[in-house]
């Protein structure tokens, strides 16, 4: 019995009888039915954007466009759309009042895509700052933001407060290599500041400096999210 | 200056929350003298 080139649908021969016609009709009928039950019907997507994802073995669902700005994720196994690619920002550690030290230091940090240090009122009188990633002993760190750029020796970013007291809230790529990075700007944006490193390898530690000989007060968090 | 009379670091293990304190080694105390020094870079 000849059959459709595609989906192998039987068709009467061409020396076929007559009188089995309706039988032929019939077997063609049930072959293109079970063919047509494998398919995903058009009425499954409904609006300008929509996807279509598996369920299961031969399973299917509509998953519509997700509102502007947002990505598509996965959450509890199935994909979603995320919100606006936001951050989901974790307290790592905290230091509490600073009120000793030069040198406050989070150790073994690790877990995180990107980090964000902050600073609340972190005091130290006639002093500047600075922000050192990974104990670096020279040269592997930098800090892009505004008209200047630069790469000191040692520290990825050195501050300055004319009162001494100290704000500010900096967003690292724990694994950086210069590299534009999602949320960032270029190094010519406008109010945006990149901290990271040259060299390949995780940020594990990151160090608020002072020049004075100590802290006398504020606080410093370490934040990270993925 | 003293070893011993060095400004301290104060180091946070996040993972232990074990928090240490020592006077700046060596590398760390001529850093942080150099930063004495008034800057003159924008970057730095």
């Amino acid at each position: 019995m000849p059959t459709t080139p595609n989906y192998s649908w039987p068709t009467p021969a061409d020396t076929g009888y007559v009188k089995n016609g309706a039988q032929d009709m019939r077997n063609l009928g049930n072959a293109i039915d079970t063919t047509m039950a494998t398919m995903v019907p058009k009425s499954t997507v409904t609006t300008n954007g929509d996807l279509i994802y598996g369920t299961g073995s031969g399973t299917l669902t509509r998953l519509g466009v997700g509102a502007e700005g947002t990505v598509l994720t996965v959450q509890g196994g199935v994909p979603v759309w995320s919100g606006a690619g936001t951050d989901n920002w974790t307290l790592i550690s905290a230091s509490g009042n600073l009120t000793s030290g030069a040198i406050y230091t989070f150790s073994t940090v690790s877990g995180y895509k990107k980090l964000r240090l902050v600073s609340i009122g972190v005091f130290a009188a006639g002093a500047t700052y600075s922000i050192r990633l990974n104990a670096d002993a020279g040269g592997n760190s930098y800090w892009w933001g505004g008209s200047a750029t630069g790469s000191p020796t040692q520290d990825a970013m050195r501050l300055q407060s004319s009162t001494g007291q100290l704000g500010f809230c900096i967003d690292f790529r724990t694994a950086d290599q210069n590299t534009p990075q999602i949320g960032e700007g270029a190094s010519s944006g406008l109010g945006q500041i990149r901290v990271g490193r040259y060299t390949a390898g995780a940020i594990t530690s990151v160090s608020l400096i002072t020049s004075a000989a100590a802290f006398t007060g504020g606080n410093v968090a370490l934040y990270g999210s993925n | 200056m003293a070893k011993t009379d060095r400004p301290l670091h104060i180091e946070k293990n996040v993972v232990t929350g074990e928090v240490t304190e020592r006077p700046l080694n060596d590398e760390e105390y001529v850093a942080w003298l150099a930063a004495q020094e008034p800057s003159t870079d924008a970057s730095a």
